[in-house]
């Protein structure tokens, strides 16, 4: 069987998290990650779940309210805040939550990130995917925002997420972070980035990083995690041109996976 | 002859020597100056205390002798936004008057908007068309557009990084409600007056000058100063909305380990890039370009026309 393909609910921002839903339904995506932010219907499990009934699509995968822009979103203590994404997770049926590494200023929460992710997987068979960031770069000099480290390969974690527009700001080789990773690579932000220092989340297939090698692999290889859609179309005019660009991305996700790199995809053909 | 020009600005105190004749450019033989943030030293009454005068009385001392030094003839000496805003400014200038000779005199925001903009115009010349000049100070942000020497408009708002910083994020890092605050007042403030400069006309050069906007394009990816003036450095609005979150986590330590960064300024920065990332928004900006002169040197070449051949 094929790997999920889902839609994150970031990808659909500025519009709301309940728009995701209807979103993805219709476009024939597999599933949502719902990116918990500033939105309340994303910070709101039971919510969340009256959406997944309503639309009938399956929530298959949390992502931790962990960024800069969600510093405060269900509180402002770390720990906490993946204790939520859990307990959500487990009421929604969702296999997954996607964190990052601790900001190099939350110091105690760095500490113990490595063993706290170990023992709370140890109670759940929720999987905690920790995911791949970069250094920021200031003028010519790279900036470690991230501890243990942005690159997810120098810690013992059990499972991980690989992000490819992250990849294409740290400038690292996907395909070998794919493979360093291996087993413990369970779940992937499906993204495009064109090697400059900001984090583009490009249409997959826009941008130069390997893509669809990348998805060709897993798609070989048996790769039974989720592939997610985290892209922007903060920048699309209207509802048309965002449908447009995930219909694109959903399509781009499929053929590669399917190790069918010309195939025209019936979701291209039916639009 | 040689020309002193003395400084008082909000961040920095700074002397210049200047060899004067008409046509020359603005480019001084020697500086001296101190960084004193006067924005900073200001009570909760919003009056420069007793430490603020006396550090800027002994330093108008030290100036007057380097100028003495360097063979100076005639002094010029002017004030901006830190004193122009401060409840005690006039005793302030009367007490640096009584106790060095010293007459500053108080440029208005609009003054100050006005001769960035000469500055501006004579770097870039005719070539540039209409410009858009923007320079975030430590007690006020101006903002002046026009196709002339003189700008068609010239505004002055009380956004300086070092004031913003003062009166809002008063927290390391800051926290997230005084972001939100600070952002809600700058835009307020700049939408107030954003009517009357984008009524004139669409600029085809933007134009950015101060230390604030520097240190925003370098950490942005720009030049660092060690290349000189003469590299192009711009600063596009996507980069600046990327750093602003990003700054706002930091604390001023951390700022201060960004290159292009001073640890003087670092406190700072998270206000001057909501008050740049305002700005651009506000007046529709997607990108400017950095340049190297300013105020002191719209000050300079506006005293060298007035000389004589």
């Amino acid at each position: 069987m094929s790997p999920l393909v889902t839609l994150s609910t970031a990808s659909t921002y500025p519009e709301s998290t309940a728009a995701s839903f209807e979103i993805a339904a219709r476009l024939g995506y597999d599933g949502l990650e719902v990116m918990v932010l500033n939105d309340p219907v994303s910070q709101d499990p039971e919510a969340l779940l009256r959406l997944r009934d309503h639309y009938g699509i399956a929530i298959t995968s949390i992502h931790a309210p962990c960024l800069l822009i969600s510093q405060r979103v269900w509180g402002s203590e770390p720990w906490p805040k993946l204790q939520r994404a859990q307990a959500a997770a487990e009421l929604l049926g969702a296999s997954t939550v996607v964190v990052h590494p601790p900001f190099r200023w939350q110091r105690d929460y760095a500490r113990d990130f490595v063993a706290g992710i170990d023992a709370m997987a140890d109670e759940t068979d929720v999987r905690f995917a920790v995911e791949n960031m970069f250094p920021w770069r200031a003028a010519s000099r790279a900036f470690a925002a991230y501890l243990p480290s942005w690159d997810v390969r120098e810690d013992d974690y059990r499972h991980t997420t690989l992000d490819l527009s992250h990849t294409s700001v740290s400038g690292s080789d996907a395909l070998e972070m794919a493979a360093d990773l291996d087993e413990r690579l369970v779940h992937v932000h499906l993204a495009d980035g064109s090697g400059s220092s900001r984090d583009e989340h490009l249409v997959p297939g826009r941008g130069t990083q390997p893509c669809a090698e990348l998805l060709q692999g897993l798609g070989r290889s048996g790769f039974d995690g989720q592939v997610v859609i985290e892209i922007s179309t903060r920048k699309a005019v209207d509802r048309f041109e965002r449908e447009a660009d995930l219909r694109e991305a959903l399509a781009f996700a499929r053929r590669h996976l399917a190790g069918q790199p010309d195939a025209l995809d019936a979701t291209e053909l039916r639009s | 002859m040689r020309l002193g020009v003395l400084d008082v600005g909000s961040n920095t105190v700074h002397l210049l020597v200047v060899d004067a004749h008409h046509g020359a450019a603005p480019i001084p033989a020697h500086s001296h100056k101190t960084g004193m943030r006067l924005a900073e030293l200001i009570d909760d009454g919003e009056r420069i205390t007793r430490a603020g005068i006396d550090s800027l009385v002994s330093f108008v001392h030290s100036a007057q002798e380097v100028a003495e030094d360097f063979g100076v003839t005639e002094m010029m000496s002017f004030a901006t936004s830190a004193i122009r805003e401060a409840a005690n400014g006039e005793d302030v200038l009367h007490e640096v008057r009584d106790r060095t000779g010293v007459d500053l005199q108080v440029l208005t925001g609009e003054d100050e908007a006005r001769l960035t903009f000469l500055a501006v115009r004579r770097w870039y010349g005719w070539s540039s068309g209409r410009l858009l000049v923007l320079d975030i100070g430590g007690g006020s942000l101006e903002i002046a557009l026009g196709t002339d020497e003189v700008p068609d408009v010239a505004v002055s708002v009380p956004l300086g990084a070092g004031r913003l910083t003062r009166a809002f994020l008063t927290t390391d890092p800051a926290h997230p409600d005084e972001v939100k605050a600070a952002r809600k007042h700058t835009r307020a403030t700049i939408a107030a007056v954003a009517g009357r400069i984008t009524k004139v006309g669409e600029p085809r050069h933007v134009v950015a000058t101060s230390k604030t906007f520097r240190s925003l394009a370098r950490i942005a990816g720009a030049a660092p100063s060690s290349e000189g003036p003469f590299v192009r450095r711009h600063l596009d609005r996507d980069d600046l909305r990327a750093w602003v979150p990003k700054l706002a986590a930091m604390s001023a330590r951390e700022r201060a380990d960004l290159s292009g960064v001073s640890a003087g300024r670092a406190p700072q920065l998270l206000a001057g890039a909501i008050v740049a990332e305002a700005a651009l928004d506000l007046l529709g900006v997607e990108r400017l370009e950095i340049a190297p002169w300013a105020l002191r040197e719209g000050v300079i070449l506006e005293r060298l026309d007035r000389i004589g051949r």
